[in-house]
């Protein structure tokens, strides 16, 4: 093996592995450029891998996103914003005269709206015939406004109903 | 190599066990080994040795060479003397006044208790000269040339008997003795060809007798002993040559074929055939004890390889840089496809990005999400709070009996995070027959919608003729 090299390496071997030597140098150059590269397609593969990831969290939100918001549209009712609360009463005030009923007292309850509060609730009260009142309350709505009935009270008082109600008004 | 044909067998070497990978017959190439032209012959030999690599695939194989014994100028067998006298000897026999033209080998010696001799080939130098130019024009690794009949000696392994060998072909043959005391000598046997042989077959008897008679003679003389009823191995392949009576008289008729250290597919039967040929590849089976198991101390066999020493290892570094360039080769073109995939591979990965219309999408998301759960919460806080007030109502003038009328009812609660308890449906009832508070109370306890409906107080007027009630009702779970 010596000696093949030796030959190999000689004055006149170089010349006549001319071949032999460019494929050494050519290779050990390859050799080198593997071992540069590896580190850039790490970090190439690396930089996919963040890549994927960002997505999958991206399309894991908004698949989130859009079922929450399903959810949402297809409620029958849903919550009004906060300058939309005058309008819904508006529509609850003409209810009252549309059934028939006279329109008591009506006040906000509680005073303004708490910071984490998604409701402002409402008192109202009315008077008319029992067969009104009744319709009234089982028709108690604005439009698509998310409004729960939480408290009714009735009592009969002169030949007509009273009632007194305390609503809210979500608000989003 | 033989006047008739060239025998071609492909070996490995492994742990001392010879592999035959391959076993050819090829058109003879004996012209151009023995032209008269030199370009014309080593042309000649130049397309043997492509064809020899075509076939056995072996670009960079080593490429052994067995020359039949009819082809030497002398194989004999001479008392052990200085070199010098020896050359000076062998030269005289040949006719020449040196050696200059000759290669020459001496494989065999002989030492006391035996006789004191020296076996030697001759051979010309051009035929060797022309083989290694050829080999070089056809970029073949030729590493040996060796007489037939020393690697037949080889392969057969009988060290402690002699016996007469027949190289016989279609016009030619020669006649070859071994003695573990004595070594090797060759008669010449002309008229032996088979060709001559079978043309006249009452004369061929006698022509063999008197042959193996001269034989018996000259090897008697040489070795100073022999076995008078020595049988001999007929190297032939012709059927009819072995009916001839001389040889079936005088013929080995045990089998004669490769030591088991050689794995091959050749039937045992047709061995004897190849044994020259394989015999060549042992001269590399330093270590094996086998091979010379039962020798002599006192008989050296050595190498018969005629090409000069200088030579077979340029030969043998020639051939492992032509390995090594070729693996280089190899590697530099798996280097380069590593390189190339490794370059897609960041080009690729290192391309990837979230898609715009994702992120845009995202971002859409990202901004409305804080408004979509505000009124997702609304929805569920509403669905929490929402305490069927009218629903219930419902329920309670379904349950109210006749002659029992309410004079206040009161169903919910003002505190969004309770459902009232006990106090969800206040109820004050005024009727005649105080039963019928009792039937009311039934009547809830049926509806799973209300629980634990109770009377608090139960009052008469002062005249007595009403009672009123107070019903307290719990939400229920129905």
């Amino acid at each position: 093996m010596i000696e093949m090299l030796r030959d190999a390496f000689s004055n006149e071997g170089l010349k006549k592995n001319k071949s032999l030597m460019l494929l050494g140098i050519v290779s050990i150059l390859l050799a080198l450029l593997i071992v540069l590269m590896a580190g850039k397609t790490t970090s190439a593969y690396q930089h996919a891998q963040e890549v994927q990831k960002k997505i999958a969290d991206m399309k894991q939100e908004i698949n989130d996103f859009e079922q929450k918001a399903k959810i949402v549209n297809e409620s029958e009712q849903r919550p009004v914003t906060a300058s939309q609360v005058d309008n819904v009463q508006s529509d609850l005030v003409l209810a009252v005269r549309a059934s028939g009923l006279t329109l008591l007292d009506y006040k906000i309850v509680g005073g303004a709206r708490g910071k984490n509060q998604n409701f402002q609730p409402f008192e109202m009260s009315v008077r008319g015939e029992y067969t009104n009142v009744i319709r009234f309350l089982q028709n108690f709505r604005s439009k698509d406004a998310l409004i729960r009935l939480a408290f009714v009270s009735l009592k009969p008082t002169n030949g007509l109903l009273e009632a007194q109600i305390v609503y809210r008004i979500f608000i989003k | 190599m033989t006047p008739d044909k060239t025998q071609l067998l492909k070996g490995r070497i492994k742990k001392d066990i010879v592999q035959l990978q391959l076993a050819r017959e090829l058109p003879s190439y004996w012209d151009a080994l023995a032209s008269e032209e030199e370009s014309k012959g080593r042309n000649g030999l130049s397309a043997m040795f492509r064809m020899v690599q075509k076939t056995a695939n072996a670009k960079y194989q080593e490429i052994l060479v067995v020359l039949p014994d009819v082809l030497f100028s002398l194989i004999s067998s001479y008392p052990t003397t200085s070199e010098k006298r020896l050359d000076a000897h062998v030269a005289e026999m040949l006719g020449v006044d040196s050696l200059d033209e000759f290669y020459v080998c001496k494989p065999i010696e002989t030492k006391p208790p035996f006789r004191a001799q020296t076996t030697v080939y001759a051979l010309r130098r051009l035929y060797i000269d022309r083989l290694i130019r050829a080999a070089q024009e056809a970029k073949a690794s030729l590493i040996s040339v060796e007489p037939a009949s020393m690697a037949f000696i080889r392969c057969y392994r009988q060290w402690q008997v002699d016996y007469p060998i027949i190289e016989m072909f279609k016009t030619e043959s020669t006649m070859i003795t071994f003695s573990p005391v004595g070594g090797v000598i060759r008669n010449d046997t002309p008229h032996m060809g088979e060709k001559e042989l079978l043309s006249n077959r009452s004369h061929a008897d006698k022509t063999i007798t008197k042959a193996i008679s001269v034989n018996r003679f000259s090897t008697g003389e040489s070795f100073g002993s022999m076995r008078p009823d020595s049988k001999y191995i007929v190297l032939s392949e012709n059927a009819d040559i072995h009916k001839i009576p001389a040889i079936r008289h005088n013929e080995h008729t045990e089998l004669v074929a490769f030591p088991d250290f050689i794995d091959s597919d050749i039937p045992r039967k047709k061995q004897i055939h190849w044994m020259c040929v394989a015999g060549t590849f042992l001269q590399m089976l330093d270590n094996n004890l086998e091979l010379y198991s039962g020798k002599h101390a006192a008989t050296s066999i050595s190498n018969a390889n005629l090409l000069p020493e200088e030579l077979q290892s340029k030969a043998r570094n020639k051939q492992r840089l032509k390995i090594v360039t070729n693996s280089l080769k190899i590697i530099a073109v798996l280097m380069g496809l590593i390189l190339g995939g490794e370059s897609a591979a960041t080009i690729y990965y290192g391309s990837m990005e979230v898609p715009a219309s994702l992120s845009e999408d995202y971002q859409k998301a990202k901004k409305d999400k804080p408004l979509l759960e505000s009124e997702l919460k609304c929805l569920t806080d509403a669905r929490k709070q929402d305490l069927q007030v009218m629903e219930a109502y419902t329920r309670l003038m379904k349950a109210r009996p006749q002659e029992c009328y309410f004079t206040n009812v009161t169903i919910g609660s003002r505190d969004p995070n309770k459902s009232g308890g006990n106090k969800y449906a206040i109820i004050n009832l005024i009727s005649k027959d105080e039963m019928l508070f009792n039937d009311m109370i039934s009547a809830l306890q049926e509806d799973r919608f209300f629980a634990s409906p109770s009377l608090t107080t139960v009052r008469s007027d002062q005249k007595g003729s009403s009672k009123t009630g107070s019903l307290n009702i719990a939400k229920g779970g129905g």
